[in-house]
């Protein structure tokens, strides 16, 4: 264990299975959500998740806060393996590490207030209530909302307003990691840009972690320090935000930046649109392949062979591709 | 603005409003704008900004009540459409108008497959064909949006089929009437990148191909850059300006414009904190009583907070509604 990561993940797996029948219920169809995943979260720093809709990288996320229950594999937080402590001693982890999720008017409790929900974590955990009432107020200044106006209720309040409530509860319980399950996704783009310096700036100040997973390549470059690169559960690229944009190196990631489209950008993406996979007409893949394999214009006979590992092609540099594995 | 031959949709002082018991919120107020063959429209805006709404006008499709049409003349192939009767407006939606909506799920029903459901909308617009006709124009239509196997497609169920799949028998079924006007509610929002390039791609070809004009709405400039031709600005119910689309993103004039582009953040530059803007979207049933983004504006003069600009023209073909383009009153 490295005394810089606060979460180390080791081979992390979770197939969801789709069953049948009511009587004798039966495993029709079984997918990898998350294959075989290991990665490292740095204290102190912004790590970036990308990929599609169905890449697993919520799924992930989920695992590593036990949400989810893995289906094998470890998540080390803080040395401390997870899935071995008992529901009474997770408590105790939970306290240290938040989830904000991506449509703040569905994970605030509409019944209550503003003041009521930043407080409900605070009172789950025995702080007593004139305490919290008073943390709540300093929550709620910490991500820019007015105080006085805290007896409101969420459907009040704007979407970006919202998300500000989502972060003061998530930090409620001085939480030194957050899982940022697409935070910005829902909101306007002047609203966006609001939230990710808000979250910034709060990471800094309070010396936070942020595993921040997201579809949009632009924002990740912006905000993140690290990024990975999903694709159908498994991680085919991670690098600094900056190197993993400039130079994608794996196929996909390349793919996929082609089809990001830019306010000043040119008419290139129209040739990546073609190129761009038919998520839908992609046969299921079976056996050992990479699974970029139905889609790679680089693909040759080893990659129909056995999946490419992730391996570190240069410094800090991780790729699982055979195109640049020489060994 | 031109009445060319070749117009096929014109606003003139369209006014929109919702009325609720806390008031009368005016969320489309005097949208003026027209559409040529060939050209692919985007309306931006944010959420409450009104594009929705006008989206929605064009096919007389706000319900009423709560909302209300307060005036101002929608034309679409030589039809006043809000004079039309229910009846009336049933032949025109889909035939003469096709939509696309952002929840392709929403648009299909849950309980037909894609076949009956295409069938029955060839069938209702095309009263001239028969069934057999109709189930080859169905397949056809499939393929034209990029099914490599239309019989799947068409034996199946919209829980059957992915977001992607579903927006595209949604375009297919509104292509399969050769529609004079196609109206795309940000049909690509809930997308994967991927998918987005590639249905965007088909609308442009399409738009290139036959003429067909679209009225594509969202709120995502990358997008607007690249399919548009000619782009509105909403804000709170306000066109604030209006361009040819490498013209308005290259030299956005409205501030609003000019602050949107700059909150988006640019990959291409060095990693640094956003500039946003800052404060929130107009109250609709309070809207301030000048320039509706005076409050949140960094230039806003005097004037702005008493009273509404008139458009200017400050080059051809660009049009924005800001006093400091007044250059009258600016000598």
């Amino acid at each position: 264990m490295s005394a810089q990561n606060l979460i180390e993940v080791r081979d992390l797996n979770k197939a969801f299975t789709v069953r049948r029948g009511a009587f004798f219920r039966r495993t029709t169809a079984s997918t990898k959500a998350v294959n075989n995943v290991s990665l490292d979260i740095r204290k102190g720093e912004i790590l970036g998740c990308v990929g599609g809709s169905g890449s697993g990288k919520s799924t992930l996320g989920r695992m590593i806060l036990r949400l989810i229950e893995p289906d094998s594999g470890e998540v080390r937080y803080d040395g401390q393996n997870l899935g071995a402590l008992s529901q009474e001693e997770m408590r105790g982890f939970r306290r240290r590490m938040q989830i904000v999720f991506q449509d703040p008017l569905q994970s605030l409790n509409p019944r209550r207030t503003v003041a009521e929900n930043v407080e409900r974590p605070l009172l789950n955990f025995g702080t007593p209530k004139a305490v919290a009432r008073r943390r709540v107020e300093e929550l709620l200044e910490l991500v820019g909302l007015d105080p006085t106006q805290s007896y409101r209720y969420p459907h009040e309040y704007s979407g970006g307003q919202c998300q500000r409530i989502a972060i003061a509860r998530a930090l409620a319980l001085e939480p030194e990691f957050l899982f940022l399950d697409e935070p910005v996704s829902a909101l306007d783009v002047s609203i966006q840009a609001q939230i990710l310096n808000l979250l910034g700036d709060l990471q800094k100040k309070l010396d936070l972690t942020f595993l921040f997973v997201s579809h949009d390549l632009k924002i990740v470059k912006q905000f993140c320090d690290r990024t990975i690169v999903m694709y159908r559960g498994n991680i085919l690229e991670t690098g600094s935000s900056e190197a993993v944009y400039r130079e994608p190196k794996h196929p996909f990631t390349r793919d996929f930046l082609g089809t990001v489209l830019h306010v000043r950008g040119d008419m290139r993406w129209e040739q990546a649109a073609e190129r761009a996979e038919d998520l839908e007409g992609t046969a299921k893949l079976g056996g050992a392949c990479c699974p970029y394999v139905g889609n790679c214009a680089d693909c040759f006979d080893a990659c129909r062979g056995s999946a490419p590992p992730l391996i570190e092609i240069e410094n800090q540099r991780n790729v699982a591709c055979f195109l640049y594995d020489h060994r | 603005m031109l009445q060319d031959a070749d117009v096929v949709l014109s606003v003139r002082n369209l006014r929109t409003a919702f009325v609720t018991p806390a008031g009368v919120a005016r969320a489309v107020d005097d949208v003026s704008f027209s559409l040529c063959q060939n050209e692919i429209l985007a309306i931006i805006g944010e959420s409450g900004s009104g594009k929705t709404v006008t989206a929605l006008s064009l096919m007389k499709l706000v319900p009423t009540p709560p909302g209300k049409y307060l005036g101002g003349e929608i034309e679409i192939d030589g039809k006043n459409i809000l004079a039309l009767s229910e009846r009336e407006l049933e032949d025109v939606r889909g035939k003469t108008i096709g939509m696309i909506f952002q929840n392709p799920r929403a648009s299909l029903d849950p309980s037909f497959t894609a076949e009956f459901q295409l069938v029955e909308t060839l069938l209702r617009h095309n009263p001239e064909l028969d069934r057999k006709a109709a189930q080859a124009a169905a397949r056809a239509a499939l393929i034209e949006v990029g099914f490599a196997d239309p019989d799947r497609v068409l034996a199946s169920y919209p829980h059957q089929l992915s977001g992607g799949m579903c927006q595209r028998v949604g375009l297919a079924m509104a292509l399969a009437c050769q529609p004079k006007l196609l109206i795309a509610d940000e049909p690509t929002t809930a997308l994967d990148v991927g998918v987005q390039a590639k249905i965007l791609l088909l609308l442009k070809n399409r738009s290139r191909d036959t003429g067909l004009p679209i009225v594509f709405i969202t709120h995502d400039i990358g997008v607007v850059r690249a399919i548009a031709t000619r782009v509105l600005v909403m804000y709170g119910g306000h066109v604030q300006e209006e361009g040819a689309v490498e013209d308005l993103l290259a030299t956005p004039h409205h501030p609003y414009t000019q602050a949107l582009i700059r909150s988006i953040p640019d990959p291409d530059e060095d990693h640094g904190s956003m500039t946003y803007i800052r404060g929130e979207p107009p109250n609709l049933l309070a809207p301030p009583k000048g320039c509706r983004f005076a409050p949140r504006c960094e230039h806003a003069i005097g004037r702005c907070r008493d009273e509404v600009p008139a458009w200017h023209n400050p080059e051809p073909g660009r049009f924005v509604r800001c006093h400091l383009f007044d250059l009258e009153a600016r000598q």
